[in-house]
């Protein structure tokens, strides 16, 4: 392991790959039981992290911590089956159209005036998988602009980043313009009004407390990875239309 | 150059708004907008429910573009009336000068759970109707353009509506012109919409609208 | 810079690590796609089911690879164009709510919550075998009940199902309350089903019986009644309501009060007679009982008509005179309209014996019945092709159907079962599973006793778009169908011409009717009987019998592929020996001539002539009329409002139409909200005074959750047909 400058940027890469994976997994699918401790243990360990690093603490976060706090420890001290099939009802009513409020987990919802599914939008998010090299599994039923889809997407470029990094620093950059680009472009302008609705919706803790999270920690991803950017001592040189640059060093990066 | 208008034969309406979600379909219009609006007239002077279609009148003297303080309504060469959406101020001078109460602001509201976000990047601008800008009916001028009927035309299914040029003396639209008339003609807008309709139902239709104005 | 300290990269990186065992493989590699290449914008073609009809409309859709994104009329099409709703479809398949996964409950039924979660086909299908077989062995296959509301697409694979697994209890929405009531009558009197046929150039005139085709038809058949408006044809428009064909179509229009019809069809037929304005040959020759008939309808002069149908007796002379005096008539009667109240299957023979005695019937221009229909299929997809439905093994089974006594008649000329007395047969054991494809408890009246009854059921199983609290509250498992868009099957017929579509890839875990029902059957250990689960296989068993597969529907789709016919268009089939099944001469009825005096209504010990007999009395506390159901042309009974808010916003609400002389004399204005009530129940709807209804009339489109009609509708059923009398309750209404 290298020291100095490298130090802070490979964990920093890998503590925001881990919350993106993290809220990925908790709006992809209804959780398990083993899901729900692998959840407890990341969550945890990513609010330690986050006094450690010494983040700057945020309201939403601050909320979501609480909130998951307390669901964890009713799971440990009640039936934890049963809450698990709960949370298994809770997700189908929010989430798979059979309960009276449906939450939309689709950004083409929240950005079209239409307010449908499979609107422009998810072209673009789609463009943007393949632009990085990758693209929705079909193994997934869910359309590429879910929100598991997309933190998924911003989780595997964390990923590419660090091990990016571990070649040529200087890889990293373009992986960090296309995180940027994508977090301004797809979930910036709609994620803050999902977790609003989610909330409103949510009876139960679990979804409430990852709206927050959600809500709270893509509000602050941005800074981060200015701050990664930065420790690298280059001038971010991500603005609008930035991802054309940032396409060409991805594919120098990825010839086979 | 052609001069497109439109012949509303109500005579045969029977009110059925295939027009309006072919219109609503078409072009994307916000919730609660109706490009093509039906009016139901009822009277002891008519001898049936009118159903009445209102719409932009694409007139030759609009009085919509002469109130635009952002100038941004223009009238084609053929005589489509047009809104430039992004250089409308949504100062709503177009909503008040139309006799007809044609165009009006495009609501922040979105059709499902949602409030409005200020955009929205597509491919297809003629879809794309932005919030808090004065809107109406284009005439579909997009699918004008490439020698098509207007949706609401080609989607009615009494054939209601006939899209013609107004100029063309060997158009279809000749005997038909010959019996139509022009709403509120009076005052001199010059609308290139006009009306197949009993005395009775033109009357009542003119009242109507200068009621709900 | 962040501090980082030791602590916290071990703290980080064992967090790292155990958010990698969370990740579900949501992205995989691909190549990655050159700058600026974008997916193409290509076409489809498919068929709309927006509306309750079959045959269906085409849709020429815009796909960007799977994705529709806009749609037109197919040109070409046989229906000419689109309606309103057929736009909506397109806000429906990409609405946020619809179901994308196979859920089941996990509470109780009855619980106020059913607890739905998701699971995988799989089980969801294991589940569906599993007690489909456990049902059989214990109590018999007869107790599964399968049943296909709407769209009707999928009714002959759910057939098949049924008559592989061995039910004979197959029902339908046409055999519960639309099509099969109608079709009961028809094939009483004429020995045939039919509805009328569109005028032709040879049609003088035209009677139009309970129906506003503007908005509940395809485009072609009202154009085609506007072309021959044009021509001089003359017409008669009965209907209690003013709508658009009574006022656009009709040179007399007359509206008798609800459940009056075969007072004002004898009426009509005393003029007619009286005047000798009826084909006296074809009478004499052809119609079996014509002599009671006449004698029967001696009574209903015009004056004694107007007295009890409320219609001038100048208007009936008037219409007996313009149609009969305007040789040859077309008829165009609805496929249910005039068959919903308590003298259901009488009123409606009355009507068709009014074309009959002018001589009208398979004449050119006239009541005409197609020569060739296109062989194999047994009507329009709403019944499925006798063969691929193995109809044979179901009539053979038809003893243990569960309507043979409640509707022997019913029973005895349609294959599918009347489910109106669905509470009874539930109760007394007789059903124990229930398997429905697009069904709708709002259909039944009273529908809280059917949604109880479904909570004893041991199974129930619901294949819908969305979620309905009213139906799926009270089954046991509810399946994600696949949309028009997203169908292969059926292809569509018009006539001889066939068409085919082109699917997009449902979302989700969609899947589509005819696969779940084919699914289901190879699962049951049938898997070549159910083409190993192909929907083009099935498909193609289909369109063998012209010796076509879905390849050649698809060489030129846009155009079809027309079947030739065999033989030419012979009018008057009667009197050649081809219309019936022995080849004789006469009409395809007991006594092989229309039947006035009806031998199989007889043989049950039901009145044979079609009598009037008087319906519900109003009184001093239910002094108006409800007719239920009047077609609104965005809306089709209980689908739509939600699924495309385009339409919903046309009308958000159920809307009471009630005369403005009625609404005035309640203290009621426009918006107001009013209680309109019956003695058997009442609901909360907004008032919207109106001639669209006569005075002493409401009217109000049913299938509205939050204002079910149907509560306001008793469980008393048509002798005949089994229909309930959605269209003659005696209500009241009141301010709120």
């Amino acid at each position: 392991m290298k020291k100095g400058a490298e130090v802070p940027f490979g964990v920093l890469v890998r503590f925001r790959g881990a919350f993106y994976l993290l809220l990925s997994r908790a709006f992809s699918r209804e959780p398990d039981r083993e899901t729900l401790d692998g959840l407890e243990r990341v969550s945890g360990g990513l609010m330690e992290a986050w006094e450690m690093m010494g983040l700057p603490s945020h309201p939403d976060v601050q909320a979501g911590k609480v909130l998951l706090r307390t669901f964890f420890s009713g799971l440990h001290q009640g039936d934890a089956d049963l809450m698990t099939e709960q949370l298994a009802r809770e997700y189908a009513s929010l989430f798979l159209g059979v309960g009276p409020k449906t939450v939309s987990l689709c950004e083409s919802v929240y950005r079209s005036t239409s307010g449908l599914l499979y609107q422009p939008v998810l072209f673009e998010v789609r463009q943007s998988y393949r632009e990085a090299g990758m693209a929705k599994s079909g193994h997934y039923h869910e359309p590429d602009d879910h929100i598991a889809v997309e933190l998924g997407y911003m989780a595997r470029l964390c990923e590419m980043t660090k091990e990016a990094a571990e070649a040529d620093k200087e890889q990293a950059l373009p992986l960090l313009g296309l995180q940027q680009a994508f977090l301004e472009a797809h979930l910036l302008p709609w994620v803050s009004l999902f977790a609003r609705h989610l909330i409103a919706a949510a009876p139960s803790g679990f979804y409430r407390a990852m709206a927050h999270l959600l809500k709270g920690y893509i509000g602050i991803d941005s800074g981060l990875i200015q701050s990664i950017t930065q420790g690298l001592n280059h001038k971010p040189k991500v603005k609008r239309g930035g991802r054309k640059q940032a396409v060409t060093g991805c594919r120098r990066t990825f010839r086979r | 150059m052609a001069r497109y208008g439109l012949i509303v034969d109500l005579n045969i309406c029977t009110g059925c708004m295939t027009c309006v979600l072919a219109c609503k379909q078409e072009n994307l219009t916000r919730p609660g907008i109706q490009w093509a609006k039906i009016l139901e007239l009822e009277s002891p002077a008519l001898d049936r429910i009118a159903y009445v279609r209102k719409a932009c009148m694409h007139c030759d003297d609009p009085p919509c573009l002469e109130s635009c303080s952002a100038k941004a309504i223009s009238k084609r060469a053929d005589g489509i009336v047009l809104i430039d959406q992004k250089a409308c101020v949504g100062c709503k001078d177009c909503v008040n000068a139309c006799p007809y109460g044609v165009p009006r602001l495009n609501p922040e509201k979105e059709y499902f759970p949602g409030t409005a976000l200020p955009y929205e990047k597509n491919a297809a601008p003629y879809r794309t109707q932005l919030a808090g800008k004065a809107s109406k009916c284009t005439l579909c001028a997009h699918r004008v353009d490439k020698g098509k009927e207007p949706a609401c035309v080609e989607g009615c299914p009494s054939k209601a509506l006939t899209f013609c040029d107004l100029d063309d003396p060997k158009g279809p639209i000749r005997k038909g012109l010959g019996e139509s008339r022009q709403l509120l003609a009076e005052l001199g807008t010059h609308p290139k919409v006009s009306y197949i309709a009993s005395k009775n139902a033109f009357k009542l239709t003119e009242e109507r609208i200068l009621e709900n104005k | 810079m962040h501090k980082v300290t030791r602590r916290a990269f071990i703290k980080i990186s064992g967090v790292s690590a155990a958010a990698l065992a969370l990740s579900d493989g949501l992205l995989v590699p691909r190549a990655a796609a050159r700058p600026g290449s974008v997916e193409k914008e290509e076409t489809g073609y498919t068929i709309c089911d927006a509306c309750n009809g079959i045959p269906l409309c085409g849709i020429k859709f815009y796909r960007t690879g799977d994705v529709v994104t806009r749609i037109e009329p197919w040109p070409g099409f046989p229906t000419a164009t689109l309606c309103s709703k057929a736009y909506g479809t397109l806000q429906r398949i990409y609405h946020p709510r619809r179901l994308k996964y196979p859920m089941k409950r996990t509470r109780p039924k009855g619980s106020p919550d059913p607890g739905y979660v998701r699971i995988s086909w799989d089980e969801a299908y294991d589940t569906i075998v599993g007690h489909m077989k456990r049902i059989r062995e214990k109590y018999g296959p007869h107790r599964v009940f399968f049943y296909v509301g709407d769209p009707k697409e999928p009714r002959a694979a759910v057939q098949r199902l049924a008559a592989v697994f061995g039910s004979v209890n197959y029902g339908d929405e046409s055999s519960t309350a639309c099509r099969k009531g109608a079709n009961t009558a028809e094939v009483l009197t004429y020995g045939f089903g039919t509805t009328g046929s569109p005028p032709n150039k040879d049609t003088m005139s035209m009677l139009i019986w309970g129906t506003n085709p503007p908005y509940s038809g395809p485009a072609n058949e009202w154009q085609a009644l506007l072309k021959a408006k044009e021509r001089g044809v003359k017409f008669v428009v009965v209907d209690p309501r003013n709508t658009p064909t009574a006022g656009i179509l009709a040179d007399v229009h007359l509206q008798p009060r609800l459940n009056t019809t075969a007072a004002l069809a004898a009426g009509i037929m005393h003029v007619i007679f009286k005047e000798d304005l009826h084909d006296k040959a074809f009478c004499s020759k052809w119609i079996h009982g014509i002599d009671e008939l006449k004698q029967y309808v001696r009574a209903f002069t015009p004056e004694k008509t107007e007295e009890i149908t409320g219609v001038p007796a100048k208007k009936i002379v008037d219409a007996a005179r313009v149609y009969a005096g305007n040789a040859p008539g077309g008829m165009k009667t609805s496929p249910q309209g005039t068959t919903h109240d308590l003298n259901a299957g009488n009123n409606h023979r009355a009507i068709l014996m009014i074309p009959a005695i002018c001589g009208y019937i398979d004449v050119p221009g006239g009541v005409e019945d197609p020569t060739n229909p296109l062989e194999g299929m047994g009507g329009p997809w709403s019944n499925g092709p006798p063969a691929f439905c193995m109809r044979k093994k179901m009539n053979d089974m038809r003893e243990q159907r569960l309507d043979l006594k409640d509707f022997p008649v019913f029973a005895e000329l349609n294959f599918d079962v009347q489910t109106n007395r669905m509470v009874e047969y539930i109760h007394e054991g007789k059903v124990k599973a229930f398997l429905g494809w697009g069904f709708n408890m709002m259909i039944w009246p009273q529908t809280h006793e059917y949604q109880k009854a479904f909570e004893a059921l041991e199974f129930s199983m619901a294949v819908d778009f969305f979620y309905r609290p009213w139906t799926h509250n009270y089954v046991d498992l509810v399946l994600p169908g696949a949309v028009n868009y997203e169908r292969l099957a059926p292809f569509a017929f018009h006539g001889r011409k066939l068409y085919g579509r082109t699917p997009v890839r449902p979302i989700g875990e969609c899947k589509e009717d005819w696969q779940i029902a084919l699914d289901i059957g190879a699962r049951l250990g049938h898997p070549e009987t159910f083409f190993n689960g192909s929907v083009e296989a099935a498909c193609n068993d289909i369109l063998k019998m012209w010796n076509v597969n879905y390849n050649d529907l698809r060489k030129d789709i846009e155009k079809g592929v027309l079947i030739p016919a065999k033989k030419p268009n012979t009018s008057r089939k009667y009197e050649v020996g081809m219309a019936r099944q022995d080849g004789k001469p006469g009409f395809p009825t007991p006594s092989g001539k229309i039947e006035a005096v009806s031998l199989i209504l007889k043989k049950h010990g039901l009145t044979a002539l079609p009598e009037y007999k008087e319906g519900f009395r109003t009184t001093k506390d239910y002094p108006l009329t409800l007719l239920s159901g009047g077609r609104v042309p965005y809306i089709t009974h209980s689908k739509w409002r939600d699924d495309s808010p385009w339409l919903l916003e046309l009308e958000p609400e159920p809307l009471l139409n009630i005369h403005p002389d009625d609404a005035a004399r309640r203290g009621i204005k426009k918006g107001d909200e009013v209680i309109l009530k019956s003695e058997w129940g009442e609901i909360r709807v907004k008032a919207k005074p109106t001639i669209l209804v006569m005075p002493g009339m409401v009217g109000i489109m049913h299938g509205w959750a939050r204002a079910n009609v149907n509560e306001l509708v008793p469980r008393r059923f048509d002798p005949i047909t089994g229909y309930p009398p959605f269209k003659e309750i005696p209500v009241e209404v009141v301010k709120a």
